[in-house]
């Protein structure tokens, strides 16, 4: 997860974890699932503690509806929620969708049918029956109520609601007032691990996720590839601090990609295959993805983004040009040993493919005049300024080309 | 009228923080870094964060001018502790693009939503060719905020001046005398 947040969040939620797992003594009767209703509204009564922990939730709702990094697109939204809604009809009207600035991989579900979706999670998801996995498959907590037992097990051994406040009062990082106090997504994370799902509840949305995608209309195997990224993304990376969510790590990548395989087959239908609505899922997401891109490359886990690049390069979801200027920024970024000259090979394969944003000819430039090469730095920047003339640091790169001698 | 209730409001918090290592910060210049001066213009309210120094009036999530030390090669902007292990390093041979860079990836580690930077220029700075930029992003609780940043790199060190407020009043509150302190910046 993103920041100092990122750090901090993967410490809570071990923590959070570390807590459930403490308080998690024995397992309760699985619940009946949720009734089908109109948004918002619970059909428990008003004194159960369930609606008592929907008020909670409601609470925590308002904040995350505000929240600074909530990315505010209806239209994104709108199509989220379709897509909630083919998965799973019965619960449209009482799901909603937030899609929150967050790289890497993940979904958060709430118990009272508020969702949030990482940005991270439309950079991974190639098509639309992807996404629908990850949206099924937390609609699935949802219908089985699984917060709610998670809760009701913590309050065996503890006042869930104090633990739930000293959680998100532990959460805040000092910042020096850089982040603001409410709503901080360290807050969230940590609440939500607070009631982290056990392993037999993630295999059981795993499950539902499965059959819905497949009712829905889309070819099921989807799942299984959503999931092979998953595995790719945790090899790639050593360090396991993954936040807690849709990709719980337990039961393992490997055993749920398994698991999901082998639900997924029977399920395979001539009218299903190959129904991932890839081109509607590209063009929805594709004003997003170079933002989307730089937020990845922020996360400086270059690991995992060398993979999120060779899969969406796979993909074809983004021109090749696109690609080779993000690897040429991560080799950038990193800075390892010989990283200079791939970055360098990278944004010329990128300005040879002609489908590149114009910064490439900006950063090309710079790495240029950075080793020496007055030439080629000077060309690449006087092409920077041609290509985006309008660019908004105009004058600073005027001042570089002076000083490399126009 | 509005300068006695900044007094007052500047007063309250000083008294409000002092407990948490907050001091005054005399209408006098001060040696920032090692041969680095700036002039604070105004009574503010300051600590120091790392070796860098935090100023403020009516508290730093309503204004936050951070000055920062000099920036070390392999040196986070921020000192460790401020929340991330991760956060990205300064290099001696950044161009200001590059510092752009290196501000809004770490305002976005440290909590900030949809952080960016606006309209890089070149400034003189201490004396120095330097550069400023705006900066606009949302608190973690949703606020908008608007930020100034001005700088340069110096013998292959940063020193940067970075100002943050809420874009509603506070950042036009004291937005002029944060310009005056960035031009007084000074190497001695």
């Amino acid at each position: 997860m993103t920041t100092a947040l990122r750090s901090n969040v993967a410490g809570i939620a071990r923590a959070g974890a570390a807590l459930v797992l403490a308080v998690a003594c024995g397992c309760t009767s699985p619940l009946p699932n949720i009734a089908p209703g109109a948004e918002g509204r619970l059909a428990a009564p008003l004194d159960s503690d369930e609606a008592g922990f929907w008020m909670q939730m409601e609470r925590i709702e308002k904040d995350v509806a505000t929240a600074g990094h909530r990315v505010r697109d209806p239209e994104l939204e709108a199509y989220l929620r379709d897509v909630a809604c083919r998965m799973s009809p019965d619960y449209c009207e009482a799901i909603r969708i937030y899609v929150f600035q967050q790289p890497g991989f993940n979904a958060q579900m709430f118990p009272n049918g508020a969702m949030i979706v990482w940005t991270g999670l439309l950079l991974r998801a190639h098509n639309e029956a992807q996404l629908a996995t990850v949206l099924g498959h937390e609609i699935g907590h949802y219908q089985r109520r699984h917060t709610l037992a998670s809760w009701r097990r913590a309050r065996q051994t503890s006042d869930a609601f104090a633990v739930f406040a000293l959680a998100a009062a532990g959460a805040a990082p000092f910042t020096g007032g850089l982040s603001g106090a409410a709503a901080d997504l360290a807050q969230l994370a940590a609440i939500g691990t607070l009631f982290a799902y056990s392993r037999e509840q993630e295999a059981e949305s795993d499950a539902i996720g499965v059959e819905q995608l497949a009712r829905a209309g889309y070819d099921p195997r989807e799942a299984v590839k959503l999931w092979e990224g998953v595995i790719a993304e945790d090899e790639a990376d050593e360090d396991d601090d993954q936040p807690l969510g849709f990709f719980a790590t337990h039961p393992s990548p490997p055993a749920r990609r398994e698991e999901i395989e082998r639900l997924a087959a029977p399920l395979v239908t001539a009218e299903n295959t190959g129904q991932v609505h890839a081109e509607e899922y590209r063009v929805r997401v594709a004003r997003l993805r170079q933002r989307l891109l730089a937020e990845e490359l922020s996360l400086r886990e270059f690991e995992r983004t060398e993979v999120v690049l060779d899969r969406l390069q796979a993909s074809g979801n983004a021109p090749p040009g696109e690609i080779e200027y993000y690897r040429a920024e991560l080799y950038r970024t990193r800075g390892e040993e010989g990283d200079v000259e791939r970055a360098i090979a990278h944004y010329r394969e990128a300005v040879g493919s002609g489908s590149a944003p114009a910064e490439v000819h900006r950063s090309l430039g710079l790495l240029l005049r950075r080793t020496g090469d007055a030439a080629g730095a000077r060309e690449e920047l006087a092409a920077y300024l041609e290509r985006a003339p309008a660019a908004s640091d105009r004058a600073m790169v005027e001042v570089y080309l002076q000083e490399l001698g126009r | 009228m509005m300068r006695a209730s900044r007094s007052l409001a500047g007063a309250v918090l000083g008294l409000a923080v002092a407990s948490c290592g907050w001091q005054l910060v005399p209408t006098k210049p001060r040696e920032v870094a090692k041969g680095y001066w700036v002039d604070p213009q105004i009574e503010w309210s300051g600590r120091k964060f790392g070796g860098s120094e935090l100023w403020t009036v009516h508290g730093l999530a309503l204004e936050r001018v951070q000055l920062t030390r000099a920036v070390e090669d392999g040196d986070p902007l921020l000192e460790p502790g401020t929340g991330s292990d991760e956060l990205p390093l300064f290099r001696s041979a950044m161009s200001a693009s590059e510092v752009v860079e290196l501000v809004v990836q770490t305002l976005s580690r440290v909590g900030a939503a949809h952080a960016e930077a606006l309209d890089l220029r070149p400034r003189e700075f201490a004396r120095r060719s330097g550069f400023e930029f705006d900066l606009r992003f949302a608190s973690a609780s949703g606020l908008e905020m608007t930020g100034r940043a001005a700088g340069a790199v110096v013998d292959g060190k940063l020193y940067l001046i970075l100002f943050t407020a809420p874009r509603v009043h506070y950042y036009d509150l004291y937005a002029d005398e944060v310009e005056r302190v960035m031009d007084s910046a000074r190497f001695e």
